[in-house]
């Protein structure tokens, strides 16, 4: 085995805090199953659920673009 | 063969041009080739700019079954399958806890296969031959499923005739992916996925556009649901769903961050830049594509109802057969959609095609059969090998045309690979993780996963145990065993370095 370098730290806590909140509001646990409000067509809890990927779509996205900025902020 | 579906001449020349263009691209891959090497054929030279890079990834992570399984499934689950949008995000979230690292590391020290990887990092032939077995085994699944959908996209117009449409779907769409692929590899397969994606992202969005028009708005879809016997198809799951919910998540959001095919376009990055930019643009994609597939299955279920079993799985041929029939237009949306459909199918299934000749040359036959063997050789043997694989497959899709849970049976892919996760996502990270307690580690993962789906436990129901599927169960005691041992070993030789000489 070559030698192996150990590139970058670890994921930091606080992206990882973050997603598990995310995880946890994504999955509509917390409304009533009976509840079959609607709004544009989706049910309440669907259209929460959706809101809360939408933001975790740009979570992720502005992770993966961080370090481009930083890159172009450091040239 | 046009006599058998309901396009006429008009649409059957589009899909026709489309269907050149792919050999086209194949021949002009060829051409612009720059050696005879592994590193050429299955990683375009590591070139991949944004575009490029990004559309492959859309064109090989949205597959037929984005489309057709996805409708489906809505149709069966109601929104509760909006699962499948969140699960899709997963798959970008996971990647990102290992690909720019991985990047880094693949185009510093040449490699070319996802097992290249963990030979450098754990210096193990064992571990390095299950992992290649355990990709193997999960893509020719997934080919095999692709090849399937392929019949069923065709068998799905045809009507009556649908058998023979099917046979005829599996072998020219077979073929056609097979010259492209063999004759260009990943640089033709990338260039056809530019074409693909494009076509299916505007497919999709045709495909909302087509429901709106036919149909009216969603909320009015909603409202006939609520009025009808599926009207608890619009409420909350229960907890059991919810459950699964987590599980698929977890499951799909891990499996398919490790397919090899993903992890050899993350190798083919011009840079970090072009990857980091393709994964951000990748986080908005459900929302064009999963969440339209959902909206035309319940737009299905409000208007095309009472379908079970293989015709539910069906719905969405069923939704464009009566859009096809209305008018002009919406004739020629379908067939514009049906490519899209085609698109999807091919796109994933070149990919995977490709993986598999590259791990099939590249770890066990340069491994085990010729290790003396050079890369023009090795290039050779994986164009043969994937002529061979397409040919099995493509016959076992026509004879098991029928036998959809069997094909249900043997659709443990993920359970499987998620297996490797610690190997990648955490070896990557942590120098600490050591070979013994990760090989231990996938084997004790595996085998947990393999016996949970396949034994005879009245505590699993539907393949899951209290909602989560077998391969999570695995994972965990998988991952407790490698970083465990892990621990245990580095503090065994720190009190060892530490003891005092003796004498």
């Amino acid at each position: 085995m070559r030698e192996f370098p150990n590139l970058h730290r670890a994921h930091r806590l606080w992206v990882t805090a973050t997603y598990l909140v995310l995880l946890v509001l994504l999955i509509p646990w917390y409304w009533p199953e009976d509840n079959t409000a609607q709004l544009f067509g989706f049910p309440l809890w669907a259209l929460t659920s959706l809101g809360v990927l939408f933001i975790t779509s740009l979570f992720t996205a502005w992770l993966c673009l961080r370090e481009t900025f930083e890159e172009d902020a450091g040239r | 063969m046009s006599s058998l579906l309901p396009f006429g001449a008009g649409a059957w020349l589009f899909f026709c041009c489309y269907l050149c263009s792919l050999l086209l691209l194949g021949w002009l891959g060829r051409k612009a080739r720059k050696e005879d090497s592994l590193q050429d054929f299955y990683l375009a030279g590591r070139g991949f700019g944004f575009i490029v890079l990004f559309l492959t990834l859309y064109a090989t992570q949205y597959s037929g079954n984005t489309i057709f399984g996805v409708t489906g499934a809505t149709y069966r689950l109601g929104f509760a399958w909006l699962i499948s949008a969140h699960y899709m995000l997963a798959i970008i979230v996971f990647y990102r806890t290992y690909a720019f690292k991985l990047q880094a590391l693949a185009r510093e020290r040449g490699y070319v296969t996802p097992v290249d990887y963990v030979r450098d990092r754990f210096g193990s032939k064992t571990l390095c031959t299950i992992a290649s077995l355990v990709m193997i085994v999960a893509l020719n699944n997934y080919l095999l499923a692709q090849l399937m959908t392929m019949g069923r996209a065709l068998q799905g117009l045809a009507g009556p005739a649908g058998d023979i449409a099917y046979n005829y779907g599996v072998v020219a769409l077979a073929l056609i992916m097979l010259i492209y692929g063999t004759l260009g590899g990943l640089r033709a397969i990338a260039w056809t996925d530019v074409i693909q994606g494009a076509v299916l992202f505007v497919g999709f969005l045709v495909l909302l556009l087509l429901m709106v028009i036919q149909f009216g708005p969603l909320s009015a879809a909603t409202e006939v649901i609520a009025q009808s016997a599926s009207a608890e198809k619009l409420q909350r799951p229960g907890p059991n769903m919810l459950r699964q919910w987590l599980s698929y998540i977890l499951l799909v959001g891990i499996g398919a961050a490790l397919y090899p095919q993903a992890i050899q376009r993350i190798y083919s990055a011009r840079s970090a830049r072009s990857l980091r930019q393709s994964f951000a643009t990748m986080a908005f994609m459900p929302f064009f594509s999963v969440l339209i597939a959902i909206v035309v299955g319940i737009y299905a279920l409000a208007y095309v109802p009472g379908l079970e079993g293989a015709a539910a799985d069906q719905v969405l041929a069923s939704v464009l057969r009566i859009v096809q029939e209305q008018s002009l237009f919406g004739y020629a949306l379908v067939a514009l959609i049906f490519s899209a459909v085609l698109a999807a199918l091919m796109s994933t299934a070149d990919s995977a095609m490709l993986s598999i000749s590259s791990m099939f040359t590249k770890d066990i036959y340069a491994v085990y059969i010729r290790p003396d063997a050079d890369e023009s050789e090795l290039t050779r043997l994986g164009k043969r090998c994937s002529w061979v694989v397409v040919g099995l497959l493509s016959l076992l899709a026509i004879l098991l045309k029928e036998q959809t849970s069997l094909i249900g049976l043997i659709d443990r892919k993920f359970d499987v690979l998620v297996q490797l996760a610690p190997a990648f996502m955490l070896g990557i990270h942590w120098l600490g993780l050591r070979t013994g307690p990760v090989l231990i580690g996938v084997v004790l993962g595996l085998i947990i996963a393999l016996t949970l789906a396949f034994g005879p436990f009245t505590f699993v129901i539907e393949g899951k145990v209290w909602g989560f599927h077998p391969g999570l169960y695995g994972l965990v005691v998988n991952l407790l065993c490698a970083v465990l041992g892990s621990l245990w070993i580095t503090n065994r030789q720190a009190a060892i370095e530490a003891r005092p000489a003796v004498g």
